[in-house]
């Protein structure tokens, strides 16, 4: 499977109900050692929302925070935006390219 | 104390990045990343995705992404190694660019400039030589 294929997917709750598409996916590198080289890439979780300009310019994932007056327009969308752990989730459907959360 | 695990954003930090190769050739972007999934149910990235059809794929077109995946791989090289998938233990660096620890002539993006260079530029005169010989 690609990331790609989990970007286009759409994320329900236990009920059905939409919380928007997967807009990014966080990974960390806590993994195994491939290769005898690095660790793992691991999927750590979900940004799922609207998708916004401040989510392309960065500031929905805490890294980016000036200049402060983008910061002030982009806050709003920002909380459209929610994070949701890999352990929230139940199973994709990667089909119907929808994820479903417990 | 355990220092902290590097933490990227795959859209953010990874996707549409500019790769180079072992010498700092460019040779491509990063256009998918492959996820699998491991015994212990987690997913991880283990490959980076770059090359003809591959992006298509990733923008909604992926019949004919595929089927142009398919393609290159049958004409572009010798052998049956899909070059348009990197292994992400051979990403060396990722920060603006991401550092690869291949040749760009073993990539996926270079069947095309090979085949322009055999098909087109060898059969124009004087190509053997620089202008100044």
């Amino acid at each position: 499977m690609r990331i790609s294929d989990l970007l286009a997917s759409d994320v329900q709750d236990a009920g059905g109900t939409s919380l928007g598409q997967v807009r990014d996916v966080r990974v960390v590198q806590d993994g195994p050692v491939v290769g005898g080289v690095q660790a793992a890439f691991r999927v750590d979780a979900l940004l799922v929302g609207r998708g916004t300009l401040g989510g392309r310019l960065g500031y929905h994932h805490g890294q980016v925070q000036g200049p402060w007056l983008l910061r002030m327009l982009l806050r709003r969308a920002s909380r459209t935006v929610r994070t949701i752990e890999m352990t929230q989730i139940d199973r994709w459907d990667d089909e119907q390219r929808i994820v479903h959360l417990r | 104390m355990m220092p902290a695990a590097r933490v990227l954003y795959a859209s953010l930090d990874l996707l549409d990045r500019q790769l180079r190769d072992r010498h700092g050739v460019e040779c491509g972007n990063v256009d998918d990343l492959e996820l699998t999934r491991h015994d212990d149910g987690r997913l991880y990235v283990t490959a980076i995705l770059s090359g003809p059809g591959v992006l298509l794929y990733r923008l909604g077109r992926r019949r004919l992404g595929s089927w142009i995946q398919r393609a290159h791989r049958r004409t572009g090289f010798a052998d049956d190694a899909d070059h348009a998938r990197v292994p992400i233990e051979l990403a060396s660096t990722i920060s603006a660019s991401i550092d690869l620890a291949i040749d760009r002539t073993d990539h996926a993006s270079f069947a095309g400039e090979r085949w322009v260079g055999d098909h087109i530029i060898s059969h124009i005169p004087g190509n053997d030589h620089d202008a100044d010989q």
